[in-house]
């Protein structure tokens, strides 16, 4: 019997049998994952996508109702109602659909769209000078990355403070820059300043500029691919005559672009979802004139004020279709411009 | 080899069994017979006042009781959702505050849908302690618009009987409160007398006096205006006359326009009209004509209690609830009556009620009923009065209340409770509505002048919420429908290109 037990002995049976228990042992250790995963994340997603089809306010299972594809459709004819609002279409539907999803969609968009371009330049501007071979360049690299580990709610008041119409830091800049100017006739008795976060057009900018407050996070994925650029290319490249700015285009972008790469596809992921600081700073509303109502957030209000389970399983549905469509974008695009060095022989 | 699979096999039962018990120890503890030992939970919001008086209430319960240990739930924000969630979860507490308005959703039943209240029958309850919980003496004990809230009629014929889901608990109608020292900057004194309109000179001229027994709506405006002022000269104003945070609380310059909501039956939408458009329009106007409401940035991190503390705003509107905060701060400040209709010299306003309840799925009815009974006892109504969270539900606590805080008018809230205030527009169907009405008057206060709607714009905006139409029609369907039209213009860009002139 003793014999069974070595799993080195020879036999058909023998192997099969480790394997097996070892699999076993091996599904074991994966257990608290895959449990996890099967009833924290599969069964949820199997539940809303069945619940996208249904009406349901989430508190009495027995009022489940089989709607259809209705909430999509309701979706679907908002965000073309928005669109031909925009482009100065006429609305001919009687019920246009849900506008506000549009609009959240809008906002969404908007904020990704120039949220992700700022981070991303910032954060390589900063990786790049933090690159340089100075005395105490560490402690330089840990500042700057600091503030995308204190992140959260905290961050976000200070930002609210920052940004306050009234006693703010920013504003009280502003109007001390602008009394001279007042004096001076150059503008207008009365003028003020930016609402910034309470203002409907000045609110999305405010939240734009306070995304740049983690770009800490990017950056450190940009230092550690700078520092894996070989030096004999840029070696090369003076000798050929580069300067500092055809060095940065011509060797650094293409040996970091799979790092813009990463850094491109976490940033629409992440941005299509921002949330925290529009839920903290319009308590939930969005702010004036819906300026700040993100998507999330939205699809937050439908489902936990206002009981709309159905509907906010479909818009998270589209959310995840949207999101997909935009990464497989830039993953279908990333053969252009992405450079990989072990891809060329 | 062997003992060392042995440990590690105890260490994984172990492991589960510790997860498990993580996992699901407050579902056993509360399913099982031994479930009396648990500690009742009671549910409530408020700020920390109120959490200070619930402290108080539940210290006496405990000297009561001390059989009955309580753990108090405390959800100063959301309150409604989380609530919603733990009913959903069947984790409730036991006792719940709870308000008038979601309350007929949260109680509905429809039994060919399987829908059932989510609170518990408080009759029932009572009646199975040999107790009688009957309409007659809940009106004769607690002020009437507070019973009609929490209860129904069920049944039909001869077994048609008043259930009660909640005990009512406190509330109040909402009046405008007045920062004395704003009042005085301005020249602005509040007086009642003979012969006075609601707003006249003063003898020597200099100023002016204020009668709310008396004012109009028009005088109400025009002192907004006068409350008004640039006091430092920079061309920015500094103080303003009135601050109103959500719909609700414009319901009694809504009233003064003669306009309305909901018809009397509560089952179709008047939110049409010219009485409808002019309180619209005067609710536009005095944030972008008078400028007399501060804009959100101009009031910015501050909520109404605070810019009224610290002089930014002179009036703003709400219940007895605004009391505590400004006690608190030792401000000087008072309250005043909402203004009349000058046509019909009627004058309305809002009043709101809070019960507790009990969780349907509470497996302490029992006690919870005790921790219900001592809440709504007249020892917690004098905490509730010292505290001046409300007007205490129990009639006979009227006065006790009046006379805490002697420096404040604090009886109008209770004159107004019974004379003038006005049941509000709830229905099961609140929750739709009121996000229907706030929709369309946030519309009206957008701070981008293209994107602002018109008052008629605005209708035709609460009337395209098809959610809301399905369930609460309008009273004149062509006449919403003109609205609709007018929306549907704007929305088709012709109207989007040139500003709403207000």
């Amino acid at each position: 019997m003793s014999g069974s037990r070595q799993p080195s002995s020879p036999g058909p049976a023998r192997p099969r049998s480790g394997r097996t228990r070892w699999g076993a042992v091996g599904y074991l250790f994966a257990s608290p994952w895959l449990v996890g995963f099967l009833a924290l994340t599969l069964l949820p997603m199997i539940a809303s996508m069945l619940l996208s089809f249904c009406q349901w306010k989430g508190l009495d299972l027995s009022e489940i109702e089989w709607v259809g594809a209705e909430h999509y459709a309701e979706a679907a004819r908002g965000i073309s109602n928005g669109l031909r609002t925009d482009f100065g279409a006429e609305v001919t539907d009687k019920d246009p659909g849900d506008l506000d999803v549009y609009i959240a969609l809008k906002n969404t968009v908007y904020y990704t769209f120039l949220a992700v371009p700022l981070g991303l330049t910032v954060s390589l501007l900063l990786a790049v000078l933090l690159n340089q071979k100075l005395k105490g360049i560490s402690i330089f690299r840990t500042i700057f990355y600091m503030p995308h580990v204190i992140g959260g709610v905290a961050t976000i008041m200070m930002w609210m403070w920052v940004f306050n119409p009234d006693f703010g830091l920013l504003n009280s800049a502003l109007r001390a820059i602008a009394q001279p100017l007042i004096g001076m006739g150059l503008l207008e008795h009365g003028w003020e300043p930016p609402g910034w976060l309470y203002s409907e057009q000045w609110s999305k900018p405010a939240l734009i500029v306070m995304s740049v407050w983690g770009a800490g996070g990017a950056m450190l994925i940009f230092l550690a691919a700078l520092q894996n650029v070989p030096e004999q290319l840029y070696e090369a490249a003076r000798i050929d005559g580069a300067g500092r700015v055809a060095q940065f285009w011509h060797v650094t972008v293409p040996q970091i672009s799979p790092a813009i790469f990463f850094n491109l596809v976490m940033g629409i992921i992440g941005t299509f979802q921002v949330f925290n600081q529009a839920y903290i700073i319009t308590g939930g509303s969005g702010g004036q004139g819906k300026s700040l109502l993100f998507y999330v957030l939205y699809l937050y209000n439908k489902a936990f004020t206002d009981f709309e389970m159905g509907y906010a399983s479909a818009l998270a549905w589209i959310l995840f279709a949207i999101i997909l469509a935009f990464t497989l974008l830039v993953v279908k695009s990333s053969s252009a411009w992405v450079y990989y060095e072990g891809e060329r022989s | 080899m062997r003992l060392g699979r042995i440990a590690f096999a105890a260490l994984l039962v172990c492991a589960v069994a510790g997860a498990g018990y993580w996992l699901l120890a407050d579902t056993i503890v509360k399913y099982v017979p031994s479930a009396g030992q648990r500690p009742l939970r009671v549910s409530f919001w408020g700020p920390f006042e109120e959490f200070r008086m619930w402290k108080q209430m539940l210290a006496n319960f405990r000297r009561d009781h001390p059989e009955l240990p309580v753990k108090m739930e405390y959800f100063p924000s959301r309150y409604d959702q989380k609530i919603g969630q733990l009913l959903v979860a069947d984790d409730a507490p036991d006792v719940i505050l709870y308000q008038d308005e979601p309350f007929p959703n949260i109680i509905e039943r429809d039994v060919s849908r399987g829908i059932e209240p989510k609170f518990a029958n408080l009759t029932a309850i009572a009646a199975a302690h040999g107790e009688t919980l009957d309409r007659q003496t809940l009106l004769e004990t607690f002020w009437t618009t507070s019973v009609d809230y929490f209860g129904r009629w069920e049944g039909r014929g001869a077994a048609r009987s008043w259930q009660q889901y909640g005990m009512p608990i406190w509330g109040g109608c909402n009046l405008f409160y007045y920062n004395k020292e704003c009042f005085r900057l301005c020249g602005i004194r509040v007086a009642t007398g003979k012969g006075r309109t609601g707003l006249a000179r003063s003898a020597d001229g200099a100023g002016w006096v204020v009668d709310d027994e008396k004012w109009t709506l028009d005088e109400f405006v025009e002192v907004c205006k006068l409350l008004t002022a640039d006091r430092d000269g920079d061309g920015r104003s500094d103080q303003f006359g009135l601050s109103l945070g959500s719909a609700v609380y414009w319901l009694p310059i809504h009233y003064a326009c003669g306009a309305d909501i909901l018809n009397e039956a509560k089952t179709h939408t008047t939110f049409m009209g010219p009485a409808v458009e002019k309180s619209l329009a005067l609710w536009q106007d005095m944030m972008y004509r008078y400028h007399a409401t501060p804009r959100a940035a101009e009031l910015g991190q501050m909520n109404e209690g605070v810019g009224f503390f610290t002089g930014r705003v002179a009036m703003f509107c709400s219940g007895p609830w605004g009391m505590p905060f400004l006690n608190e701060v030792g401000m000087e400040y008072d309250v005043l009556h909402v203004p009349r209709n000058a046509a019909t010299g009627r004058r309305a306003t809002r009043i709101t009620w809070d019960c507790v309840a009990i969780a349907a799925g509470s497996h302490r009815k029992r006690d919870a009923w005790t921790l219900i009974r001592h809440l709504t006892n007249l020892e917690s109504m004098k905490v509730i009065a010292d505290v001046q969270r409300s007007i205490p539900a129990r009639k006979e606590a009227k006065d006790y209340f009046m006379q805490v805080n002697p420096k404040v008018s604090v009886r109008k809230f209770v004159e107004t409770a019974g004379s003038y205030a006005r049941i509000q527009p709830v229905t099961k169907h609140w929750a739709i509505m009121a996000r229907a009405w706030g929709n369309a008057m946030g519309e009206l206060r957008r701070d981008d002048p293209a994107g602002r709607l018109t008052p008629k714009e605005a209708i035709g905006y609460f009337y395209m919420e098809r959610k809301l139409t399905k369930v609460l029609p309008p009273i004149d369907e062509r006449q919403a429908e003109r609205y609709r039209e007018i929306y549907r213009k704007r929305l088709g860009g012709a109207a989007q290109k040139e500003a709403p002139k207000r």
